[in-house]
């Protein structure tokens, strides 16, 4: 790009402070110009289970087919809906048992499971000059599992539409009602709620940088153990059993930084993440993102790392007084690392998008003893198009 | 605005183009009314009667912006482009046939000059009696973003706004053909030298035969040098810019003109594009420049 002309930068400066040289619309990409439809299509494989004792070595394999729709009806009124259906098939981990040397192996479910996941939303957004405001709904519906959730949240810009500060509450209620299986008596119907607050700040420091930083907590109450899922207590197989209610917060920070020079972007996030499980977590993102006229090429890496919760243990030696067992390998210590490749390339009514990601997880900084040997890698293809009409 | 104005809008029903004609017509007429000098209620000329005033003017938020951006001017054409020296006027007649008395020139020059004014937003001060500003510079200009600016707000999606040459276009034609922008030729009134295809954006022109007098032989042009007064002598017969909004427009091409005298080469590192038009020996008429255009038969 080629570097403007001083002169031309000043007087550009001093024309665009005069009232009335940008039109309303334009004034902080506000409400979308344009109708658009996309489709993504992802094809998400599980690598297979080392080391299986019992059940299927085969994990997840999930194809997701997603349609969206943005609608800016008017100058101020926008709607989106969403709409998505996935197939899976796999078997999941079952428990962690112990094998002869004390040592923990994984246990798979038997058969391979079918599922599908059918997911709608409805969202409205209420733009004025200097706010918007959104209403959303959505519903999810497995033929175990049923969520109902609905949201507000806002946009205000301030300080010439510099600053943007994003507040948002959800609720969500969800019931699950576990497929039984001969031998095993799950339990039938069990609900969970949850409340969700979140707050964003971002303020554009130039034209080529932007900083951010969000703060979000969230509480969840009622059946948050999986019906699916055992543990091994002193060699006895017991259902999964969490506390009944969660709190977690996070935080995070943002950056975004514009290299004219090169025509490209550096995207840099951080976030902590606590829960009164005994998990925090740090996640660590950045990306670079090349632009060749109509082309965007893009890179990411993504450093993960948690600690585990605290009545999580591969198995159990001796029962817990408070009668909470779990060896989800989501609740162990560990750590993980991905990277992202995407490549993209906009028409004039549309962008072509193709994205790759590779997901490794293994020992983390908090890792103490023997890894969950249930902890997962995956990689996933998502094509995309987005239509504007 | 002291020239004809036209817009030209599509609009899918009449009673919405109606509207927005009226829109169009009332803002060009508040624009008119806010600062022309020739209006006693104009917010230039109160400006101006407040000239020798110790406690100065409290601007209101657009003419303060419109002070800024004549700083700009005063800054980036390095003093040439001077909101006060539209005084001059009173010895450059250009009606008379007859160059101003040296002397009476001379005692105008202490009341020129930005460098004396006192800009402490909102408050301005025009330190001597007798100073003046003049907006007829770029308020023009301004004028036309203003009205495609309302024309965008009101989802106008095609048009073309002309405020006596100073043009801003909205979109190109509903069908994608450009709109088609004559370029004067300096010499045949009423006749266009080229024509440009214009999809957005603003073009503007400035020449030396907008206001002149041929005395001896010698052409001199409205464009004056606030420095000394002078009539200045610019290596272009016009200069047309073209810019994403006609107020930069008409800004380059201005301070190009003055430049030009001394510095033809000024626009060529602006990044705008640009026709020069020039008068050769010959008298024969030479286009150049960046800007790409069908040039007519004439």
């Amino acid at each position: 790009m080629k570097v403007k002309n001083k002169k031309l930068v000043a007087l550009t400066t001093a024309a665009l402070s005069l009232p009335g040289m940008i039109p309303k619309a334009s004034q902080a990409q506000t409400i979308p110009e344009n109708f658009t439809a996309s489709y993504r299509f992802t094809e998400y494989k599980e690598d297979d289970q080392d080391g299986v004792v019992e059940g299927s070595p085969q994990r997840y394999d999930i194809s997701i087919h997603q349609l969206s729709l943005v609608a800016p009806v008017s100058s101020q009124v926008s709607f989106n809906v969403d709409a998505s259906t996935e197939s899976m098939s796999g078997a999941s981990p079952w428990l962690v048992a112990s094998d002869a040397d004390e040592k923990p192996v994984q246990v798979m479910s038997g058969a391979t499971i079918e599922e599908s996941r059918d997911d709608i939303s409805f969202a409205a957004n209420f733009y004025q000059e200097k706010a918007r405001i959104g209403l959303g709904i959505s519903r999810s519906t497995e033929n175990d599992y049923d969520s109902t959730s609905a949201n507000i949240n806002t946009s205000v810009w301030f300080n010439g539409k510099n600053t943007t500060l994003d507040v948002g509450f959800s609720f969500s209620d969800d019931t699950i009602t576990p497929t039984q299986k001969s031998g095993i008596t799950r339990v039938t119907e069990e609900d969970k709620d949850s409340n969700s607050l979140a707050l964003g700040l971002s303020q554009v420091i130039n034209k080529t940088l932007l900083v951010g930083a969000g703060f979000s907590y969230a509480s969840y109450d009622g059946f948050l153990s999986d019906p699916y899922k055992l543990a091994e207590v002193e060699g006895v197989r017991v259902f999964d059993s969490r506390p009944d209610s969660k709190d977690q917060f996070s935080l995070d920070f943002k950056l975004r930084k514009y290299l004219t020079k090169y025509s490209a972007a550096i995207h840099a996030d951080y976030k902590y993440y606590d829960n009164n499980w005994g998990i925090s977590s740090h996640t660590v993102n950045v990306g670079w993102y090349q632009n060749i006229q109509m082309w965007q090429f893009s890179t990411s890496v993504r450093w993960y790392d948690q600690s585990s919760a605290n009545f999580y243990q591969n198995f159990y030696t001796a029962e817990r007084a408070d009668g909470y067992y779990s060896s989800d390998y989501r609740l162990s210590a560990y750590g993980a690392l991905s990277y992202r490749l995407g490549l993209s390339k906009s028409y004039e009514f549309g962008t072509f998008k193709i994205t790759y990601e590779n997901y490794n997880s293994g020992k983390g900084t908090q890792s103490d003893g023997d890894l969950n040997p249930g902890l997962v890698d995956f990689q996933f293809i998502t094509l995309g198009f987005d239509y504007k009409f | 605005m002291g020239s004809p104005c036209e817009f030209s809008i599509y609009c899918d029903d009449e009673q919405k183009a109606k509207r927005i004609t009226q829109l169009l017509s009332d803002e060009i007429s508040r624009l008119e009314n806010k600062y022309t000098r020739y209006k006693t209620t104009s917010v230039t000329s109160a400006i101006n009667d407040h000239s020798g005033k110790v406690d100065g003017i409290r601007l209101d938020e657009e003419t303060a912006a419109l002070i800024n951006y004549a700083d700009s001017l005063y800054q980036q054409s390095d003093g040439l482009f001077d909101i006060t020296s539209g005084v001059l006027r009173r010895e450059w007649n250009f009606k008379s046939g007859k160059l101003p008395r040296e002397l009476s020139m001379q005692a105008l020059l202490p009341i020129i000059g930005w460098d004396k004014v006192t800009w402490d937003n909102p408050h301005f001060y025009l330190p001597i009696e007798g100073m003046e500003v003049d907006f007829g510079g770029f308020v023009k200009e301004y004028a036309a973003d203003v009205l495609a600016t309302l024309c965008i707000d009101n989802s106008v999606k095609h048009g073309l706004i002309n405020l006596g040459g100073d043009i801003r276009v909205i979109g190109s034609h509903p069908n994608g053909s450009p709109w088609r922008v004559g370029i004067q030729h300096p010499r045949k009134p009423l006749t266009a030298i080229a024509t440009v295809d214009m999809y957005s954006g603003g073009i503007a022109t400035s020449g030396d035969y907008e206001r002149y007098m041929i005395i001896d032989g010698k052409r001199y042009c409205h464009l004056l040098n606030p420095k000394t007064g002078e009539s200045i002598q610019p290596y272009f017969a016009s200069v047309s810019v073209v810019s994403e909004s006609c107020l930069l427009a008409g800004s380059f091409s201005s301070i190009a003109m003055l430049k030009s005298q001394k510095d033809k080469g000024w626009l060529n590192d602006m990044g705008l594009p640009y026709l020069t038009t020039e008068e050769s020996s010959n008298q024969t008429i030479q286009l150049a420049g960046t800007l790409s255009h069908h040039q007519s038969k004439h």
